[in-house]
């Protein structure tokens, strides 16, 4: 069963995983962005894509991403659907990361969002490129990816709680 | 592969303006506006703490730049010159210069960009029920800020100028050579790129102010900023200058919209 069906056949899937997108998006706009360090914040929408491809598969990574980016594009000044777009990717390329390597190990998640996280700035930045904008040669690209790698990398932990309790209604793995 | 093709979709109708994209920005932007507001006042108190330990370098850079500054203006004092009161009212006259007849109408910046690239941006809190239009120039007392790109009915979202595809003609004030800017992106300098020739006589802190042409998106004579470096690019046959801004974009407070429309 893929993802999709998953998600159509159990509507708590849906009233869950949309309640932490919307709550992430909201503590996103509200206070997370407003918290920075060298004018850089963490970007808990990717952070929350990145974490829904490492609990319950590529497929929920890329789905979680697309509505994740795609409401915060609607705060965005930015191209619409450039977040959706990168989170989309993202999301799913962590879910077949996670595929690939058997392993529960905490420090394997934190390296892989924190990876993630980084990847995910440097893709924004090249796709934001291909839609006329110039965020490669932006003169902060390499702090805005290591400063967010950092921020994400510290709050992967508890997301990946949230991400667990979304997809099993579960806090903590079984 | 789905989602992806569906994004792409996204961006390219948000390219073309389809209505339905502008509508759906607007509602996401007044419906968040007053829960960030709610989360923004409970987290000032945290937030002044945090800025307080991860700014305290610039907070002490400034502290000494502003205690240079008291020494400097006490002196002059001292030696009989005013040149606090001169530059008020240096600063009066400036704003009456530019500001002319035209009708303003002061915004308080509520909230600064959302995501880590889009720094070119920021929002206030009067829309179109203040009488506020797109396009409409942003200005503070020291001069321009930007235009406005979103309008809402209780909020407005500024393009500042510092955004690299935003091109404002303006005039030098001595020479009334005209030329036109751009900025460079966060925290990189403006720059006059075009329109000054190699033999036009250019000094270091002349004043740059918008030009006011046809077509031209700001009124003319609003303030931009001062020739703080003029290079020559031989290839173009231009001189290159850059400007330093005479509004701070990086702590705006509260802002003047003036009510003034570019003719289309």
């Amino acid at each position: 069963m893929s993802a999709i069906e998953a998600i159509v056949d159990e509507p708590v899937l849906v009233v869950r995983w949309g309640a932490v997108v919307v709550t992430a998006f909201v503590i996103q706009v509200g206070i997370a962005s407003q918290f920075r360090i060298a004018e850089v914040s963490a970007e808990l929408p990717l952070l929350l894509s990145l974490c829904a491809g490492l609990v319950a598969g590529p497929q929920r990574g890329a789905i979680v991403g697309f509505w994740s980016g795609l409401l915060l594009d609607l705060m965005l000044s930015t191209p619409l659907g450039l977040s959706a777009l990168v989170y989309v990717i993202v999301g799913f390329c962590c879910g077949l990361a996670r595929e690939a390597v058997v392993t529960e190990s905490r420090a394997f998640l934190v390296a892989v969002a924190t990876a993630g996280s980084a990847l995910g700035m440097l893709g924004y930045a090249a796709v934001g490129e291909l839609f006329g904008r110039d965020f490669l040669r932006e003169p902060r690209l390499w702090s805005i990816v290591a400063w967010v790698a950092v921020f994400n990398g510290l709050l992967t932990l508890p997301l990946l709680g949230v991400a667990r309790w979304a997809e099993t209604g579960r806090w903590r793995t079984a | 592969m789905v989602l992806t093709l569906l994004s792409v979709t996204i961006i390219t109708l948000d390219a073309k303006n389809i209505p339905g994209l502008g509508w759906l920005h607007d509602a996401t932007t007044e419906v968040m506006g007053p829960v960030g507001d709610g989360l923004s006042a409970a987290t000032r108190p945290l937030r002044n703490v945090w800025n307080g330990i991860t700014g305290y370098g610039e907070l002490a850079d400034e502290n000494a730049a502003l205690r240079a500054r008291l020494d400097e203006l006490e002196r002059a004092e001292i030696e009989g010159a005013d040149a606090a009161a001169e530059l008020k009212r240096l600063r009066a006259e400036l704003q009456l210069a530019y500001a002319g007849d035209l009708r303003t109408e002061a915004a308080q910046v509520i909230a600064g960009p959302y995501s880590n690239f889009d720094t070119n941006s920021t929002e206030i809190d009067k829309g179109s029920a203040s009488g506020i239009a797109v396009g409409m120039p942003v200005v503070t007392n020291a001069g321009l800020v930007g235009r406005i790109e979103r309008v809402t009915p209780n909020r407005s979202v500024v393009r500042l100028i510092s955004d690299p595809q935003m091109a404002v003609g303006v005039r030098l004030v001595t020479s009334r050579d005209l030329g036109v800017g751009r900025g460079g992106g966060f925290a990189k300098p403006w720059i006059v790129d075009r329109g000054i020739e190699l033999t036009d006589p250019v000094k270091k802190g002349e004043t740059v102010e918008t030009s006011g042409l046809e077509r031209a998106l700001f009124p003319p004579g609003i303030p931009v900023g001062q020739v703080s470096s003029v290079t020559s690019d031989r290839a173009e046959q231009t001189q290159v200058l850059k400007v330093e801004l005479a509004a701070d974009l990086s702590r705006l407070d509260v802002v003047q919209v003036l009510l003034w429309e570019p003719t289309p």
